[in-house]
């Protein structure tokens, strides 16, 4: 599981979308990315977790200071829901943390996972609020990804959605 | 993205009309009115004004749950007495309930309507699909992110099939990404054939919101609360975008209107 060491980012799903939607109506598909905050009243702070989980889901690049929309990314940008959720599951499923409780739920015959060993592991290397967080954010991008769910009175991951 | 198929027709069934409405603080201090405005069958129609100019007091009164001092409120041939049930909200705070899980609270209003409950699931299942919440059915709403919680208001209101939406700022407490993602949702989920509902009336106090979504914009000013003028922007392309030089145009002149 070393791979959960690698941060996630903290972006709302529906923050990502809006990114993406932007981009796409920006000329030539593209933006200068310190310019990019300003006129949405956001700090470069504020946008960077957003442009970093579109990056890390392989949806903008950026180059030399501009961010645009990969060829994925214009797919996404343009689909309508349910559509947009089909084409990111797969990518959400390869991320940090993600792909990991997905392993770990790909072994257990009940399909359950305490969230308490991921925890753990986490706040090896994250401040205990931190690693909540990463959790978080784990659950909010699997969910949207229908990769599997979790059940807050158990504390555990369930493989699919909870019934 | 579908653009909503323009509704050219001025013909058209009106769905909601408000007559000669007042309303008066302490039966004596007017607040509002007398004002007039219709909404049609199938439009996107905005109010926008400053604050005090009575906005969601009219939306509250097209809703039902508002008797205005003086006028009347037309549901077709009917008059509006109590809760106007074709209508539904979506409130800018969201208003979800924290102990029920999404799908609960988005078959909430459907458990009011007296539905079974196999009738309520389905449906609630179908609107968390179609605005994209599959995957949080069983999610509460403090493990969701505001524009997510927003959708789930938005699925809410729906699920009833109400004829007409009633948003009270539904964007105004979402960050700029979140509520752009939102305003396109909103817009998909208008033209899609497969929701029932057929008018949205969106109030708003901004300006290029209400000129990018809308077929009309009813402008109102303040004290009391009265209608500056209704624009129609059917002539406006869709999709719109905030930057077009006619979309500029067209919320100055506004500002004019305001100012």
């Amino acid at each position: 599981m070393a791979s959960t060491l690698q941060p996630l980012p903290h972006a709302p799903v529906v923050m990502v979308f809006g990114l993406l939607e932007l981009l796409r109506e920006a000329p030539g598909g593209r933006e200068d990315l310190y310019k990019l905050g300003g006129p949405l009243g956001y700090e470069l702070d504020d946008l960077l977790p957003v442009t970093e989980a579109a990056k890390q889901l392989g949806l903008v690049q950026v180059v030399a200071g501009d961010i645009e929309l990969t060829s994925e990314g214009a797919e996404v940008a343009a689909a309508d829901e349910p559509d947009r959720k089909h084409l990111l599951g797969p990518r959400l499923a390869t991320l940090p943390l993600i792909a990991d409780v997905l392993q770990a739920l790909g072994a257990r015959a009940d399909g359950r996972v305490g969230k308490k060993a991921f925890r753990e592991l986490l706040e090896q290397k994250y401040s205990p609020g931190e690693a909540e967080k990463q959790i978080t954010t784990a659950v909010d991008w699997a969910r949207y990804g229908e990769l599997f769910d979790f059940d807050p009175d158990a504390e555990e991951f369930v493989r699919g959605t909870l019934a | 993205m579908a653009a909503p198929t323009p509704h050219l027709d001025p013909t058209r069934d009106v769905l909601v009309r408000v007559e000669e409405v007042e309303q008066f603080y302490h039966g004596r201090i007017r607040i509002l009115g007398p004002l007039c405005l219709e909404i049609r069958e199938n439009e996107f129609l905005s109010i926008v004004g400053p604050s005090g100019s009575g906005k969601s007091t009219l939306l509250r009164m097209i809703a039902g749950v508002l008797v205005p001092t003086r006028g009347t409120i037309w549901l077709g041939p009917k008059r509006l007495h109590g809760v106007n049930r074709g209508a539904a909200m979506v409130f800018q705070s969201f208003a979800l309930f924290p102990w029920l899980t999404v799908l609960d609270n988005v078959g909430i209003g459907l458990e009011a309507q007296g539905q079974g409950p196999r009738e309520r699931a389905a449906k609630a299942e179908k609107y968390i699909e179609l605005v994209g919440l599959r995957g949080y059915e069983r999610a509460y709403p403090k493990e969701l992110s505001r524009g997510m919680k927003q959708l789930v208001g938005v699925a809410r209101a729906l699920a009833v099939e109400p004829e007409l939406l009633c948003m009270d700022e539904p964007f105004s407490a979402l960050d700029v990404l979140t509520a752009r993602t939102l305003r396109e949702l909103v817009l998909e989920l208008w033209a899609n054939p497969e929701v029932m509902t057929k008018s949205i009336l969106l109030v708003t106090h901004s300006v290029e919101e209400a000129v990018t979504l809308s077929d009309r914009v009813v402008v109102l000013k303040a004290n009391p609360g009265r209608v500056a003028d209704t624009l129609d922007l059917h002539h406006l392309a869709r999709p719109r975008r905030a930057d077009a030089p006619a979309v500029r145009e067209t919320v100055d002149r506004i500002y004019g209107l305001l100012a």
